[in-house]
């Protein structure tokens, strides 16, 4: 069949398109939490950052004030964290930022499109944690161990 | 070509833009109620609650707005009003600053749930923690001024602070005088649109939390409530104070396994200006048991007492006598968005016959 120069281009131009869209969420490596490079911690417990995300707990150890940076739910990375480290997701995740919201004393982290703007935040600030792929860890940056 | 040079175009500008930042949250709170009371001249209804709103936002990366608004029907139609309204301005981790009107930061019941009855685990407030225009508001549970808080990290918990200086509350004692009654009272004043005198409220509560499971709190109010009528009943010029007032307390809060605890004492000291020119002193307390024995499932029971002096011209005015109650609740949860409550409680005035209240609620939450 005799396919017209123009058509076979734009296909082409289509194909690539449709990778790109689904490569990313089919590669995308386990979560990884990450702090800044000389961040005192080494790991922390599961149950820490669950409590950490959900803003139950604002600090580690007496370590002073934590902060998160998160990332939007269209992210992959996102999903995957909520499921597996933070344990809440869907309506009960929102519902229970309402019920904290609604007091007025802890807000939903501040949310970030994309790794890159994790990594800024978290190389930036002391005392912010990310979470990431592992395969953007940085020199900026310490991997956090969490223990079950 | 062009058309797929213009998704190429859109495709790259989809993940080039960020989006917003400051995004805006709110959800609303609901709920019906049936309620049936041994009263007299009572009668089984269905009155529904009020429709909650709130908002907020971060307007940039250290200032926020808070906004909550309640939707209620009453027999004068819809009545729409102002809960919260501020904004505030995290200057240290340690402190943030803001202005407008907010709960009053004297227990841990009236500055956690408030009008989202969803929140709570029983259909009813501990009574002397009712609402300044309810019938048995005996607390400023608002304020309209200045708030500083913020939070202080340890190794074993940390300890957290919240305080105020506000417009102080007044009465206009016109209408009932020294002889109200818990149906014909007036409601105590927060004076949002601006204060009757210069004299303001301050008030701190400092609450040190040991992780989540325990909390115990300190908190003092101290003001006075001035006079805004003309002073037909009280000799009061408009704008005299009636009576200073300081208000102390503690709150503690539990939880272990499957049970949790809420206790709240309060202690007034009413110095009169008026009537008998006395200094009195009253008491308040609730103490309240839950047991979670499933994931859905709660059983609550309550005691609430007030306990005050029938010379104390402020609770005169507010027509609040001695009192006791005790309740009984349940509350299943339907889902995270909705909930079954049911609660038997038993009023027992310090004058007249005791009453006995059934209610059951349908609340919800939109998030």
């Amino acid at each position: 069949m005799n396919v017209p120069h123009t058509l076979r281009v734009r296909h082409w131009l289509l194909s690539v398109l449709l990778c790109s869209y689904l490569l990313p969420s089919i590669a995308t490596a386990e979560p990884v939490l990450v702090a800044k490079a000389n961040f005192p911690l080494d790991s922390v417990t599961l149950a820490e950052i669950s409590a950490i995300w959900l803003g139950k707990k604002q600090s580690l150890r007496g370590l002073g004030r934590v902060r998160v940076v998160d990332l939007t739910p269209d992210n992959p990375l996102y999903q995957q964290f909520y499921s597996n480290v933070v344990g809440l997701s869907g309506k009960p995740l929102e519902v229970h930022w309402h019920k904290t919201m609604f007091i007025g004393k802890s807000f939903r982290p501040k949310q970030v499109k994309t790794v890159e703007e994790v990594i800024q935040l978290v190389s930036a600030v002391p005392g912010v944690l990310g979470y990431i792929d592992s395969s953007s860890l940085t020199h900026e940056l310490k991997a956090l161990k969490i223990i079950q | 070509m062009t058309r797929t040079l213009l998704v190429l175009a859109l495709w790259v500008a989809m993940h080039t833009i960020s989006p917003p930042s400051h995004a805006v949250e709110f959800a609303l709170f609901g709920d019906v109620v049936l309620t049936d009371s041994s009263a007299e001249q009572a009668n089984s209804q269905f009155v529904l609650g009020g429709l909650d709103f709130y908002a907020t936002t971060e307007i940039d990366d250290k200032s926020r707005v808070f906004i909550e608004y309640v939707f209620e029907n009453t027999d004068d139609g819809l009545v729409t009003d102002l809960e919260r309204l501020w904004i505030s301005r995290e200057v240290r981790d340690d402190l943030t600053l803001a202005a407008g009107r907010f709960h009053t930061p004297l227990g841990h019941w009236n500055r956690t749930y408030h009008h989202g009855s969803f929140m709570q685990d029983t259909i009813s407030r501990p009574f002397f923690l009712d609402f300044e225009d309810g019938a048995a508001g005996v607390l400023p549970v608002h304020i309209v001024g200045l708030m500083a808080w913020g939070t202080r990290y340890y190794s074993w918990g940390n300890v957290s602070y919240e305080a105020f200086v506000a417009n102080g509350s007044s009465i206009d004692t016109d209408e009932f005088g020294f002889t109200a009654s818990i149906e014909e009272k007036p409601e105590i004043e927060i004076n949002a649109g601006g204060d009757v005198n210069s004299n303001k409220a301050l008030g701190l509560r400092v609450t040190a939390a040991l992780e989540e499971h325990f909390a115990a709190s300190v908190f003092v109010y101290d003001g006075a409530i001035a006079e805004s009528g003309e002073g037909i009943n009280s000799g009061a010029a408009q704008g005299d104070d009636l009576l200073d007032q300081v208000i102390m307390g503690i709150d503690l809060r539990a939880e272990k396994n499957n049970f949790d605890l809420l206790a709240e004492f309060y202690r007034y000291e009413n110095d009169a200006h008026v009537a008998d020119n006395k200094l009195h002193t009253g008491i308040a307390y609730y103490v309240q048991l839950g047991w979670q024995p499933l994931k859905d499932l709660k059983v609550l029971i309550r005691h609430e007492n007030l306990d005050v002096s029938t010379n104390d011209s402020y609770f005169q005015l507010l027509g609040a006598e001695d009192e006791q109650r005790d309740l009984l609740a349940l509350r299943y949860d339907l889902s995270d968005t909705n909930s079954l409550k049911f609660e038997i409680s038993r009023r027992s005035p310090r004058v007249g016959p005791s009453e006995k209240t059934f209610s059951l609620q349908w609340s919800f939450i939109i998030p």
